[in-house]
């Protein structure tokens, strides 16, 4: 199948956002940064609109969308209320942090986020689980969108602090997280490549190099160090962000350019 | 013809200017060039939008599927079968569904054209149809004064709504004996022909299905339990038809056993029980060594074959026709036959149809009167021999086994059996062998008018869908001068001329020159073999007409005038099918198309008007033995309804009708009723009223031109001998063109034996301007077994060359076990795209089988049959690909959709 | 409830495309788009056991219709009264998901309105007690229309008339197609995966 641009760009942002907010949310409830954690819930409620924009260019009659309240099972509508209940957690927070609230209410929206981006990104995978798709059809796949979502959040949110200046000790933090976000990116899109039959076939290229290397062990090695050495935070950060959004981006293409319906008796090329 | 001019007011100056080239807006920048027409007619519009339903049948193919057209405002919006008719069952196909596109096509000629500047230039200016007549009958005068009307061809093609008998009655009202079609000796009339000598039950009484034969196939309850299918594909050739028929039959309770013997897996192939794909032009030897089977292993009829064919009757060695009593000197007449008989070991002469007590010999030689007498069983069973399961299988490139079980299945005592004998056998030289033969296995297997065999002689209906010609307009002169006519008089029996001496009259004057060609077809370049010829012939005609409802390349090419005829949706006419008749009418009418019955009706008209004596006659009952030519419509239905009481308005608004009852219909053994005048049987039409397996006639009409030759002044007259005998029995010639190495027309850098045939969404050259059928086939795929794929380099879906002794040309490979080694298929292609291209030529030359086909001898003695399958080719990767401009995608043919139009009033007046 | 569906009896067809064009002609489909087109299968095997033949291909009527699960505006539905499966163009967004859920690739994408569509079962037509234009005028006879779960309709007789192993559907990847296809063994193998 061809790679429909406006699908990837969709879970790649939206799951970056997701994950940005996850990991400002965590650290909310370990309590070590100061400065990130609003401009972090903001870029992530950017990121969830400029994805949630770039699924609409997909639509032909963007329109009638409304009609999806009317049908509320689908897989596009849950992604779209999660992607709304998640932003909408992110600007509640962020007003909170503003106003400087109560770290009681922080927390309480914070892990609402948490769960939120974990759904989310979960679900924009879960939509293509389907039978007529063989390759899709794993649960592995949804785990693989859910981890280079989280590589690439948590990678952003260590470059956030460490543009912002936090303190060692948070970009060390930052660091740890972005090493976990590429320790999931790896597990679970190795399982996925595994499981769905890519990790050897006409893909395997793009998924070694871009979903593993890139996505996965580039965040680990770079976050790792990050946390090692926060000094040089910025500079492991960025690495470590655009390997994990190389890693994100890949593996939505090598999921659709592996994509082959049961049958095609109409020869038509999605 | 005064609605010419209402016609034309309705043309605004801009549409007029855009006709100037053939469909030359529509190529060029996909423009509707009949905007002018698509206006809504005020009057109409005022209408009722009511749909009305008019019952009419398709010609896209010959089957004539009945047909309901939805007509609303006009125009005709949809098209679907009518279940009334006892073949089609409601049943259409691709082709038939598509008419919509094929007449409101923005390509159709609208009007006569006459070119204007150069031949081949696209230069066109309008004319009325007064002018055209006019012109084209002054022409027709002058060229008979001046050189004689010999002079003029006429030829006409199956495919596009014609007319076959027109041409033929028309080329003898204006006094040309020059009258062809690249079917006829190439199609059908093989079989037909043959069957008529042998058989003698009148046309058409044969074994081509496609042909509408099989009659008893049609009703369920017929007994027939197996069938071969001999090179033909009813699937694809007589869809709703033929291939409705056989799934019926198929699907009953008892099933049905087929044999399909075709190089092609047709969707025929694919259920049969036993597929043998032979080598193309190799059927002869299959056919001797059946006939070889069946003698030694003594399944035939001996019964049947003892009484009522000819196997038991002496042969004279000296003439080589049946011993006479005169010449066995015994007492009779020389018209009386002879047999030995095995009880008393002595000649007898044969008292019609078996001497009671006797037990005629099948097989043997016996001395008579001094003579080696062989029974023309005996000469059967030498011609075939040599003739064992195992030559045929490496002769035909079988499997001795399957042919066997072929035979089993044909043969099974238990069953009824029957032969469908297809087209390939009549395109190559050796058409009226196998026709014979395969005749001759169902006389021996005594296949002949019994409950569920192919051979039939049910009743006759009183409506005709041909009127047949007046071939005693011409004088005994005129007819010799016909082209092949001593040579190749099999073609008497069509009233037709040899094609090859008709091109080299055209482009030698060899022996005299043709200066006239009317041509009424489809795209000559796509069915006419070897279709390069055409560009060498024509520059030597001084005067060509194209009549045809859409510029071909020939029109583009060659032609002088178009003039338009309609589409099937158009025209009437009746078609009798089996014990009903089915209406073909008039749905619409548009622009100033004219039926191509009246075209030729007002040339010879109007050459008549002008002084043209020999054109008058055809409105001469005493000239034309009561076939008076019909003047207009009117006319001409009476004399389609003749006797059946039927009114061509009373079929019109049923659409169906019977003529008879079911049972009145299917009469069985006609050939055992008594004759009243005799008080014997009636036997079969030929002169021994026995089924000639030894055919004797053949060799006669060879030698006397009997029973077809007829002029004006004698019904029979006797033509010069052939320079060789037309033989009674099959024999097996090896391809000219063969890839048998060793074999004399072996060459090895033409490996391949390369075929035809059909496919279910075209006929013949037509509809490849109708874009629901052309995205289905965009362009002509030739198969190609994988194992030459690799030999050759060809990979499946590119483009290849193919190229033959003569030309080359391209087809998109197909790599398909469907098609067995050493063999390739393609089916015969042209591209309208290119029409109005800078090189119109690609429209016949880029991707057309027939620009490789052979027209050179050798020819079948009988019928001057030359070589359209079975010719020798090779293969090359073509990895340029098929010519810029080459129509593929489905949107490609956008410009072609269809502009529908208002009805328009007919031309000529009707009459009545 | 009702199964209404198409059943083609492929021991009768002949591949001769006409329903390909009689759905065209009855639907006004586009060229390029199809509601119904027939496939090419085969040649299966090796001589002399060897077969090939053509699906006419149009939407199966699953039961458990993917296209209607992944729809999120609902224009992808079951009909309340006939229980057959439609695409309301009004009601779709072009998301395509549909598309991506058949598994038999039979849903078509109209270039013009932009919106999905697929085969109505000519629900126009068979609401006025006629036809589907593809089953009217079937050259072979091949093709039947009704519901599977009533015994009297057209396509259950002609069931009925075959052997279990004679009786397929494309390859049920849990949709189970309400499409039956007939093909005798004897005339070779079923691929039910095309």
């Amino acid at each position: 199948m061809e790679i429909q641009w406006s699908l990837v760009l969709f879970t790649v942002l939206s799951g970056a956002g997701a994950w940005l907010f996850a990991s400002a949310a965590i650290d909310e409830l370990k309590g070590t940064t100061k400065k990130t954690a609003f401009p972090a819930a903001i870029l992530a409620v950017v990121l969830l609109a400029v994805g949630g924009i770039c699924s609409v260019t997909h639509l032909s009659h963007p329109e009638r969308m409304l009609a999806a309240l009317g049908h509320p099972t689908a897989g596009i509508f849950l992604e779209a209320l999660l992607l709304g209940i998640l932003a909408v957690v992110a600007i509640v927070y962020a007003i909170l942090v503003k106003r400087e609230a109560s770290a009681g209410a922080r927390k309480v929206f914070a892990v609402l986020g948490i769960i939120a981006a974990i759904a989310l990104t979960f679900a924009c995978g879960a939509s293509y689980m389907m039978s007529s798709h063989a390759m899709w059809d794993t649960v592995t796949l949804p785990l693989a969108y859910l981890g280079t979502a989280a590589a690439s959040g948590t990678a952003l949110y260590l470059v956030l602090c460490a543009a912002l200046k936090e303190s060692d000790e948070a970009i060390s933090f930052a660091g740890l997280l972005a090493t976990a976000g590429g320790v999931l990116a790896l597990v679970l899109g190795v399982v996925y490549g595994v499981a769905g039959n890519v990790a050897f076939g006409d893909q395997a290229a793009i998924f070694w190099l871009a979903v593993v290397v890139c996505g996965g062990v580039a965040p680990i090695v770079f976050g790792y160090l990050a946390s090692k050495k926060p000094a040089s935070g910025l500079t492991y950060g960025a690495i470590a962000v655009v390997g994990a959004l190389i890693g994100s981006i890949g593996l939505r293409c090598v999921m659709w350019l592996v994509g082959s319906a049961l049958m095609s008796l109409f020869g038509v090329a999605l | 013809m005064a609605t010419a001019s209402q016609a034309s007011a309705t043309m605004s100056r801009r549409s007029f200017v855009k006709a100037s080239a053939l469909c030359g807006a529509v190529a060029a920048s996909g423009i509707a060039a009949t905007d002018c027409f698509v206006k809504a007619d005020p009057a109409r519009a005022a209408e009722s939008n009511d749909v009305k339903i008019v019952k009419t049948s398709c010609r896209a193919c010959i089957a004539a599927c009945a047909v309901l057209a939805h007509v609303q405002n006009g125009r005709v919006i949809k098209i679907e079968g009518n279940p009334e008719s006892p073949m089609s069952m409601g049943g259409v196909c691709a082709k038939g569904l598509a008419g919509i596109q094929a007449l409101y096509n923005p390509n159709r000629l609208q009007y006569p054209l006459r070119r204007v500047g150069e031949r081949g230039g696209n230069d066109w200016e309008r004319i009325s149809w007064d002018e055209a007549i006019t012109d084209i009958a002054t022409k027709i005068n002058e060229i008979s004064d001046k050189y004689g009307s010999e002079a003029i061809t006429v030829s006409t093609g199956g495919g596009g709504n014609p007319h076959f008998s027109n041409v033929k009655w028309f080329g003898e009202s204006i006094n040309t004996p020059n009258v062809w079609e690249p079917g006829c000796a190439q199609c059908y009339l093989p079989r037909m022909a043959a069957s008529q000598l042998v058989y003698g039950a009148g046309k058409p009484n044969n074994l081509s299905f496609a042909d509408s034969n099989g009659w008893d196939y049609y009703f369920d309850d017929t007994p027939v339990t197996s069938l071969v299918l001999w090179g033909t594909d009813p699937s694809n050739s007589s869809v709703a038809t033929g291939g409705r028929a056989l799934a019926e039959l198929r699907a009953r309770e008892q099933g049905l056993k087929t044999v399909v013997i075709d190089p092609r897996m047709t969707l025929d192939a694919s259920k049969a029980d036993v597929w043998l794909p032979i080598r193309p032009g190799t059927d002869a030897a299959l056919l001797l060594a059946w006939e070889h089977w069946i003698i030694e292993n003594e399944r035939y009829d001996a019964e049947f074959c003892k009484t009522w064919t000819n196997m038991p009757y002496l042969i004279n060695p000296e003439t080589r026709l049946t011993l006479k009593a005169t010449e066995a000197g015994l007492e009779g007449t020389d018209k009386d036959y002879v047999v030995w008989d095995s009880k008393t070991n002595q000649p007898v002469v044969v008292d019609y149809p078996m001497n009671e007590g006797v037990d005629p010999a099948l097989f043997g030689t016996y001395e008579v009167n001094g003579m080696q007498c062989s029974t023309g069983g005996e000469l059967l069973k030498q011609s075939c021999e040599e003739w064992t399961v195992e030559k045929a299988a490496e002769v035909c490139w079988l499997d001795a086994d399957q042919i066997v079980k072929a035979l089993e299945i044909y043969t099974d005592p238990e069953g009824q059996s029957g032969i469908m004998q297809g087209v390939p056998i009549d395109q190559y030289p050796q058409s009226q062998q196998c026709a014979l033969a395969a005749l001759a296995l169902e006389f021996l297997m005594g296949n002949v008018e019994k409950p569920g065999t192919m051979l039939q002689n049910f009743k006759g209906c009183p409506v005709k869908d041909q009127l047949g010609n007046t071939p005693r307009l011409l004088s005994k002169e005129k007819v010799m001068r016909r082209a092949g006519y001593i040579e190749h008089k099999g073609l008497m029996d069509w009233d037709m001329c040899f094609i090859p001496d008709v091109m080299t009259m055209m482009k030698d004057g060899d022996p005299y020159q043709i200066h006239m060609w009317f041509d009424r077809s489809g795209n000559k370049h796509a069915v006419l073999g070897n279709a390069l010829q055409l560009d060498e012939v024509t520059p030597n005609v001084d005067c060509i007409v194209h009549i045809y409802m859409y510029p071909t390349a020939f029109t583009r090419m060659y032609a002088d005038y178009a003039l338009p005829c309609t589409e099937w949706l158009e025209t009437n006419l009746p078609i009798p099918q089996l014990n009903t008749v089915v209406v073909r009418q008039a749905v619409t009418h548009l622009f100033e198309t004219v039926e191509e019955g009246i075209i030729w009706t007002n040339i010879v008209q109007k050459c008549a008007e002008l002084g043209n004596e020999a054109a008058a006659r055809a409105f001469d009952p005493e000239a034309t033995f009561g076939h008076v030519l019909y003047k207009n419509e009117y006319e001409k239905q009476k004399q389609h309804m003749g006797t059946s009481g039927i009114t061509w308005d009373e079929l019109c608004e049923k659409g169906v009708m019977e003529w008879c009852s079911v049972d009145e219909y299917r009469t069985y053994e006609v050939y055992k009723k008594i004759d009243e005048k005799t008080g014997k049987p009636k036997g079969f039409g030929t002169p021994s009223k026995k089924l000639e397996i030894y055919a004797e006639s053949n060799t006669i009409l060879g030698r006397t031109g009997y029973p077809w030759a007829k002029c004006a002044e004698e019904e029979h007259f006797e033509v010069p001998p052939a320079s060789a005998d037309y033989e009674p029995l099959c024999y097996y010639v090896e391809p000219a063109e063969s890839p048998i190495e060793g074999a004399e027309g072996y060459d090895p850098d033409f490996p391949l034996v390369i075929t035809n045939g059909r496919l279910p969404m075209y006929h013949h050259g037509t509809l490849r301007n109708v874009p629901w059928l052309r995205e289905i086939y965009p362009v002509p795929e030739l198969w190609i077994n994988p194992a030459d794929a690799e030999k050759y380099g060809i990979e499946d879906g590119t483009w290849t060359w193919i190229e033959s002794r003569r030309a080359k040309t391209r087809g998109l490979a197909k790599v398909t076990t469907a098609i067995p080694e050493g063999v390739l298929y393609q089916e015969r292609f042209w591209n309208p795209e290119f029409l109005n291209s800078d090189d119109p030529k690609l429209a016949y030359t880029a991707m057309n089988y027939n620009v490789l086909s052979k027209t050179d001898a050798p020819y079948n003695p009988e019928y001057g049959t030359y070589t359209l399958r079975g010719f020798t080719v090779k293969v090359y990767p073509c990895p340029e690909g098929a010519p810029e401009g080459t129509w593929m995608k489905p949107e490609d043919f956008t410009p072609w959709l269809p502009t529908p139009s208002d009805p328009t009033e007919e031309v000529f007046d009707y009459g009545a | 409830m009702a199964r209404n569906c198409i059943v083609v009896n492929l021991d009768r067809c002949t591949g001769c495309y006409g329903c390909e064009v009689a759905c065209k002609m009855e639907n006004d489909i586009a060229l390029g788009e199809y509601w119904n087109k027939v496939v090419e299968v085969g040649p299966i095997g090796d001589y002399p056991d060897i077969t090939r033949y053509k699906v006419p291909s149009m939407c199966q009527q699953c039961e458990d219709a993917p296209c209607v699960h992944v729809c999120p505006t609902g224009a992808s539905y079951r009909d309340p009264e006939t229980n057959i499966v439609l695409v309301d163009r009004e009601k779709c967004i072009g998301c395509k998901y549909c598309m991506m859920a058949c598994p038999y690739g039979v849903r078509n994408w109209n270039a013009e309105t932009k919106t999905v569509e697929k085969c109505t079962l000519c629900g126009h037509l068979t609401a006025q007690g006629e036809l589907p234009a593809c089953v009217k005028s079937c050259a072979a006879g091949a093709r039947f229309y009704g519901d599977l779960d009533d015994p009297d309709s057209d396509v259950s007789k002609e069931l009925a008339r075959y052997d279990a192993d004679a009786i397929h559907t494309l390859e049920d990847v849990g949709n189970h197609p309400a499409t039956h296809y007939i093909w005798s063994p004897k005339h070779g193998e079923w691929k039910e995966r095309i």
